[in-house]
Formats: C-alpha cells, structure tokens, sequence
C-alpha cells in the first residue's frame, strides 16, 4: 500500500547551506510525480511558527508527513529519497 | 568537460569574486566554482558598515549580490558544484568534482575559512537539536527561551547581542581565555540585562533528553547552566582540505603559503582571502583576489607567449 507523501523544506534565506539543501531536496521530490512538496521560509512569522509548532531548531530541514526527518547539511539525494519512500510503504 | 578555462576560481566568496571580476574583465575565461551559495561567508554579516563606498552600511547579502553582479556583467560563468581534489597535469590544472572534472590555465584558490567545532561531548548529538551555528539562521527558533553562545571573537559578541533581543537569558561565554578583544560592542553586551557574561569557565559537556537541556562548565569551579539552545560561534580556520593532494603548501595552522603576488608553491595556482589568513576581513579578501587575478593574468600571457 502506498501513500500520500507531503515533503516540506524548511530554510532560511540567509544561510548558506540552503540553497545547496534545497536543490537536493528538489532533485529528491523531482524522483516521484505523487509527492506534494512545500518551501517553508523560516525568516517569516508564519513559517517561524510553523517551524515551532513541529518543535523545529535549525534549518536546513526535511519533513516528511509533518515528521522532522533531516535537520542541518549535508544530506544526500538518497537521505531524502530514504525519507520518501519510508513515508509511502508507513 | 573538453572546455579550458584561462582561471578557474576556487571560491566564491570577496576573494574570488573580486578575482573573477578582474579576470574576465581583462578578457580571460573564467568559471567561479562555489559549494554552497555564491557570496561565502559575508552572507552571514547581519550589516556591514566598515567597506569603503557604502557609507550608510549595507546588509552582508546585499554586499555580495553586488559583487555576483558585477562579475557576471563582465561574463563570468558560475557553477555550485563541490571541489573534491585540484592536480597539475602537465601544464593545464584540473579541478575534480563528484560530477566530473574542469580544466584551467592557472587557479585561484579561495576558499575562505570555516568556523571551529567546539569539539565537546553532546556537540554532534544536539546539532540541529538544540545546538546551532548560526545565530541570524537559528535565532528565531529560541524566542524567549535560554541560550549560551559560545566564543571569543567579534562575531560572537555580536550573536549574543542580536540573541538578546529575542532570547530571554543569553550567556554570554568566552571561554577560560575571555574575548580576543575588548570589542567596542563588549560594554553594550555587559550591560544588557538580559545577557550574563561568564567569563572564566570552558564548556565542557553540552546535554540533554532528545534536545539540548544544559552545558557543563569548567573553570574555578564546575557549574551546570540550564539552556534550550548553544551557539557555537568560534573563529574560522582556513578551508584547505581540498589541497591535500596536490602538493600546494600549507603552514602548520592550516593557512595556503602565499608570496606578495598570491602566488603558491605551484606556478599557475594563486590563492586569496581568508584561506591564506590574511586579514578575515571583506575588504583586504577582495584586495589578495584583485592581486590573485594580476598575476593569473601574467600567468596566462606567459603562456601564450
């Protein structure tokens, strides 16, 4: 049985890491034509807060299912990849 | 891959930016090669105020994007991709990636500096849980909660000030050395009070159930401090684990050997900016790239000749 998945890439603009994170993460969601995939920037009030609701300290990070899955850099297409496919089989 | 770039730019931080500038706007082709986000460390700078030409200041950001544009109106191509090894065949030099390879004429070694781990127990544990390295990133995260931010230089002064207006207790620790300098923002830090200063005492343990819930200090005495976030704000040591293999020399704190024209040990290959530990600061990064590209530029003719 699989899934729905929902990917959603919390960032900051004004890190370093995030752009590089976020093209492997957009690379990763490219695999799958069934995953919803959202950017969250962490530098507003709306996604601060729904970074806090999630209990979120850092970012680059990977949710998965409203499940923090990867937080910091690097990370792998693979990681994230892992990530999805877990999600779609759970 | 069959492309020969006059000077390739290993950085694309002041240094090589400022290099990429002066060579493609002398004719050379020139490819900027960068692993994270064009721009290096600066990208951090919540404000710049000390570059000559922007009197009012200017956001760190703001800054480079200048920089990038400027570049690429004389026709510099850019690629974000890692450096994983740089060698010297016969003349051309290589530049090795995951993806592949990129051949130059002459290089420009620019790599900047990374910030210092803590190296204490609890540190990779925490990172993303509680432990961070960026305060303008992670900051908000921690809005009325406890935090340490750890360090000794300017910019961890400057953390804990920007900290202080979000966290409600900020601990302020130097480490058993206190700060480098009497920084000019260090009477403001004292006196904020939200903020205690701990000087004398080095973390020793970061810990915690799931998230980071104290450090353990050491100094006169041991003392627990109860804490939901640490910043860990060291200095930056020089990024030059790419060389390894290429027989560019390096002296013992880790910092390219450069000669007053940038040269290396290795003709053809230059090296600029905070890599060869010559001053941390954008404005004499910029100056080594500028002098860094004159002499690939020399290089280059030679060759030609």
């Amino acid at each position: 049985m699989i899934g729905m998945v929902k990917v959603e890439y919390y960032y900051s603009p004004v890190y370093p890491y995030c752009p590089s994170a976020r093209r492997i993460v957009s690379e990763a969601v490219g695999k799958y034509s069934d995953v919803e995939y959202e950017e969250v920037n962490t530098y507003t009030e709306e996604g601060i807060k729904r970074g806090l609701a999630l209990n979120l300290m850092s970012v680059p990070a990977v949710v998965v299912n409203g499940v923090i899955r990867l937080i910091g850099f690097p990370f792998s297409v693979d990681d994230v990849a892992k990530c999805i496919e877990e999600a779609r089989m759970a | 891959m069959d492309t020969v770039y006059d000077v390739i730019v290993i950085g694309g931080g002041p240094a090589g930016l400022t290099a990429g500038i002066y060579t493609a706007r002398h004719g050379l082709k020139t490819l900027v090669m960068e692993e994270k986000k064009i721009g290096g460390k600066p990208l951090e700078a919540h404000w710049v105020e000390n570059f000559p030409g922007f009197p009012e200041g200017l956001t760190g950001e703001a800054l480079m994007k200048r920089f990038e544009a400027q570049a690429a109106r004389f026709g510099v191509e850019f690629k974000i991709e890692s450096v994983i090894g740089i060698g010297d065949i016969g003349g051309v030099k290589r530049v090795s990636t995951r993806h592949g390879y990129y051949q130059a004429r002459s290089l420009i070694i620019s790599t900047g500096a990374q910030r210092q781990r803590l190296s204490v127990p609890g540190e990779g544990k925490f990172n993303g849980r509680g432990v961070s390295y960026c305060a303008i990133c992670d900051g908000p995260f921690f809005k009325g909660k406890r935090v340490a931010v750890i360090g000794s230089g300017h910019e961890a002064v400057e953390d804990a000030m920007r900290l202080a207006d979000v966290s409600s207790v900020v601990y302020a620790i130097p480490g058993s050395k206190g700060y480098s300098e009497e920084y000019p923002d260090l009477k403001r830090l004292r006196g904020s009070p939200r903020v205690e200063v701990l000087e004398g005492y080095d973390v020793v343990e970061i810990g915690g159930d799931g998230a980071v819930s104290y450090v353990k200090l050491e100094g006169e005495s041991e003392m627990r401090i109860d804490v939901d976030g640490v910043f860990i704000i060291l200095e930056h040591v020089p990024t030059t684990n790419i060389l390894s293999d290429a027989g560019i020399e390096i002296d013992e704190g880790g910092c390219i050997i450069v000669d007053r024209y940038q040269q290396t040990n290795i003709p053809g290959i230059f090296a600029a900016g905070d890599c060869t530990c010559s001053g941390t600061q954008i404005v004499t990064a910029a100056g080594d790239g500028g002098k860094a590209a004159l002499s690939a530029l020399m290089y280059v003719r030679s060759l030609e000749k």
